[in-house]
Formats: structure tokens, sequence, C-alpha cells
């Protein structure tokens, strides 16, 4: 049995995980998420002060309390963030480090300064309400992404930069990364340029990580739930190595 | 319920799925895994006149005898040419058609004219060809080598015939990458993307008539990743109607 902590996304909640979590607990695991701070349920909560720091903090929380070891720590969009710092608070209490369309910062990096919003690149850019909520201006016409809901999340945890003591390739926890292969919308195939398609090239020629790429936009593991269950199930439970080989070509 | 078609890869047998079948079956699946003529389990029916179409007719015939529809088929490493010719012959009964770093041919190519190795002929039967793979290194190699046949040659030369592109079949198509290259132990290296099954994999990844994954494993995949590729089978014929329905 292992322990999983998922990470959901900029401007989700602990409720995006309600579908998905099931899964991995039919096949025996526990599964442990949160709404991180001033979002989803704890809407209430986040004020100017709030920051990348708080969140991680929420989760470093969480899984001291729930004592738990050898995670499998999941993170989503901007959740890899988050798992990013918890990964250096905590090293030692996680197995494998699960990144799903996700933001990959190296030491030093904010969310700002890997989606380009605040300078007008690929991100999305957000309007600043109530003096700290950043609420992301989209385009005419076009909804939200599926289970959000566009409150406006604490704009300090875009803008604190992640401290990273250790680059994450050199931990003993094994490192893994899921692209969305169908860009950021749902149900329309985009070209390879949204932000998380340079965290895809960087893994995937790296042998320090497992590269995985689906067929989905970026709400993957709510697209193609059976198969993001399937990466994880293999990552935390790798087969034995095989009795002969394989057939060849 | 759904049916699945494995198809194995050349030199093997239907063995190769015994890490996934389970997988599919304790979720209340159809699994059939065919061995084809000459090779594996079936090398004493192998003839010199043994060839591609033999291979095809093989599985055609697990499918009309049993009568299945609807199916998922999946062809492995040589596979995929086996199931190529397989849903042009029986296009109505495939749902979804699965190739797993495996040969995908256009209309009019075979084996070797994608490049794919042949192996190297056995001495007195050049109607055979044998594996071609690295010095054994130890028991658990020679362990290996023991359920490797070897293979009729007649599969690898004939042509495979398309009457209509597989992208104007109604079935979807799914390609399954093995990024970490041939080679079991370490692969060919990240980053070294050569080959036929790169090829096809850079030819799906971008069209829109294919869904294309990439996993973490070599092109040992049925055995590495075997948690993987049965999630991905049954995302196709399970929970059909996703958690939301993408706009």
């Amino acid at each position: 049995m292992t322990s999983f902590v998922l990470v959901h996304g900029a401007w989700g909640g602990a409720t995006l995980w309600r579908s998905f979590a099931p899964l991995l607990r039919e096949k025996g695991h526990e599964v442990f998420f949160t709404s991180l701070t001033g979002l989803g349920e704890r809407y209430h909560l986040g004020t100017a002060e709030t920051n990348l720091s708080t969140h991680i903090q929420d989760v470093v929380e969480l899984i001291e309390y729930e004592n738990l070891h050898d995670i499998a720590l999941v993170g989503h969009s901007y959740g890899g963030m988050v798992i990013t710092g918890v990964a250096d608070r905590i090293p030692d209490r996680i197995a494998h480090l699960v990144y799903l369309d996700a933001f990959l910062p190296n030491d030093g990096q904010a969310l700002f300064d890997m989606d380009g919003t605040r300078g007008g690149g690929g991100g999305m850019p957000v309007d600043i309400e109530e003096g700290f909520r950043a609420v992301p201006r989209m385009p005419p016409g076009v909804p939200p992404p599926p289970g959000l809901v566009f409150r406006g999340q604490p704009v300090g945890t875009f803008e604190e930069k992640v401290k990273l003591s250790v680059p994450l390739e050199q931990r003993a926890f094994t490192r893994t990364y899921v692209k969305a292969g169908l860009g950021m919308m749902p149900g329309m195939r985009g070209p390879r340029t949204d932000m998380f398609w340079a965290a895809a090239e960087r893994t995937r020629d790296d042998p320090a990580w497992r590269y995985v790429e689906l067929p989905a936009s970026h709400g993957l593991y709510m697209e193609l739930p059976m198969t993001v269950l399937g990466i994880l199930l293999d990552t935390v439970n790798p087969p034995p190595p095989p009795p002969f080989a394989p057939p060849g070509q | 319920m759904a049916s699945f078609v494995l198809v194995h890869g050349a030199w093997a047998g239907g063995f190769v799925w015994k890490s996934v079948r389970p997988l599919l079956w304790s979720a209340g699946h159809a699994v059939f895994t065919p061995t084809l003529t000459g090779v594996g389990e079936r090398v004493h029916l192998g003839t010199p006149e043994t060839n591609l179409s033999t291979h095809i007719e093989d599985v055609v015939n697990v499918i009309e005898y049993e009568d299945l529809r609807d199916l998922v088929l999946v062809g492995y490493s040589y596979g995929g040419m086996v199931v190529t010719g397989v849903v042009d012959r029986v296009p109505d009964r495939t749902a979804h058609l699965v190739y797993l770093d495996a040969f995908l041919p256009n209309d009019g190519q075979s084996i070797y004219d994608l490049g794919g190795s042949s192996g190297a002929p056995v001495e007195g039967e050049d109607w055979r060809t044998r594996r071609q793979r690295p010095p054994a290194t130890g028991v658990a190699q020679a362990a290996r080598m023991a359920r490797i046949t070897t293979h009729p040659r007649g599969c690898f030369e004939e042509k495979v015939r398309l009457s209509v592109p597989l992208e104007e079949r109604p079935f979807t198509r799914t390609y399954i990458k093995a990024g970490l290259g041939m080679m079991m132990a370490g692969g060919q290296g990240p980053g070294e993307r050569r080959g036929h099954f790169w090829e096809a994999a850079e030819r799906t990844r971008n069209d829109p008539a294919w869904r294309y994954y990439e996993i973490a494993a070599t092109h040992g995949a049925p055995f590495e990743a075997p948690l993987v590729i049965a999630g991905i089978l049954r995302q196709l014929v399970e929970m059909a109607t996703p958690l939301f329905t993408p706009a």
C-alpha cells in the first residue's frame, strides 16, 4: 500500500480529486489531498500574505500530521510548484514525485517567471481583485476549464520563487513527468507551445526522469482517469524484471 | 465487457502478454492472445510457405470463429504488420486499433521496406530466420533465449495490402511508443529517436486521427509496464463517458 498525496492546480480545490481518488483507493492505496489556502472551500482563508510558502506548508503539515512515509507526491499544473517545494522540505518521506502537466521550476523560479503572465507571454493574464486575488482573464466566450471556479487565487502564490537546496535529480525518489499531449483546453488540439512543453522536453531526454505523454488536454486525470491510474500504479509498483527478453523487431 | 485480441511480435508467442492478460481479465474482459503459425509454441507448424498472409489468417480466424465484435485489436512490434492486414479484412468488427511500439506499414510495404531487422538465416533452412541479439551474458540471459524461436522469412518479405487507408476507417487509432528505445536494459539512450517505430511515433503524434501515447519503458513494454498498458487499453472501452465531457 502506498500513500498518495495529490495537489491540485491553480484556481482548483480538493473537490477536483473527488472522482479520481476512489480509483486509487479501490487498488488498496490511501489517498490524501487538501484545498490549498485561499482556494476551494478554504477561499475565505486567503490573504495578501498567502504565498507559495503557505501552500507548501499546507501540504507538509498534511503529510506530517498524518505521519505519511514513502509517499507518492503528485502535482497537477500549479501543483507542480507546490510539490517541488514540498520535496525539498521533506525529501526523506517521498518515494515518488509525479508531475501531471505541471510546472517544473528550477531553484529561484516563480510561476510568473515561467508562464510569462506578467510579460504578456504564453500564460493566462490575470486581473487583481481585492488587492491580492488573481483572476484569470479568459478570452471572450471561452468558459473556464471543467471543475474550476475562477475566484481569485492569492497572487503571492504566483510571485514567490521556489527554493531548491538540492536539484530534484539528485534526490533518491523517482521522478515522473506526464504531459498532456493535446494542449490546454479540452476538445482542442493545440500546438506544442503551452507552458508545460518546456518541462516535457527537459524530462523526455533525461534518464533521471520517466516521461509519459497522453492524448489528453490539461485536465488529463479527468479525461483519461484509467490511464493516469495505470501510470501511478506502475510508478509505485513496478513489475519485477522480465524473466526473458522481449521479441525484437 | 469488451474483447481484446493481442498480437505478439517476431520470434515470440502469445506468452509475451502473460503480465497484461490478468489485468484485463480481472476487469471482466475477454482476452485472446493467439500465437502465430511457425513461432512460439506453434514453431513446429512453420513451413517455407508461411508468410504474412498466414499470420493475418491466424488472427482473422480467431476473430471469426469466436465471433468477436467491437473488438480492441492490439499489435506489438511485428504484430503491427499483422493487425494492419487483419483490420483491412475485418474492419467492421474492429472498434479500436492499437499499435504498441509496432510497425505501422502503408499499403504495399513489408518489414524489409520499413528497415526492420530480418534476423539471420538459419543454416540449411533459409526460410527460417533467427533473432540477432547480443551474446548471452549469464544464466538469466540463457533462460530468456529459451523461448525465442525462429520466425519464417516469408512474414518479413510479404507486403501488406491496405484497400483503404487506416485513417479513413471508423475505428479509433492509437499508437503507444516505448520512449526508452529498443534494448531492455538502458535503452538506446534518451534523445536518440531513430528507427521505424520513432517514425511511426512522429507520424501519429502529429495527426489528429491518432491518439498518441509515450510511455516510460523500453521495447519490452509488455513486460515492463503492464499496468500502464492495461490502463490505456481499459480506457478505450471503460468509462466511455469521461468524468467530464470535453467541450
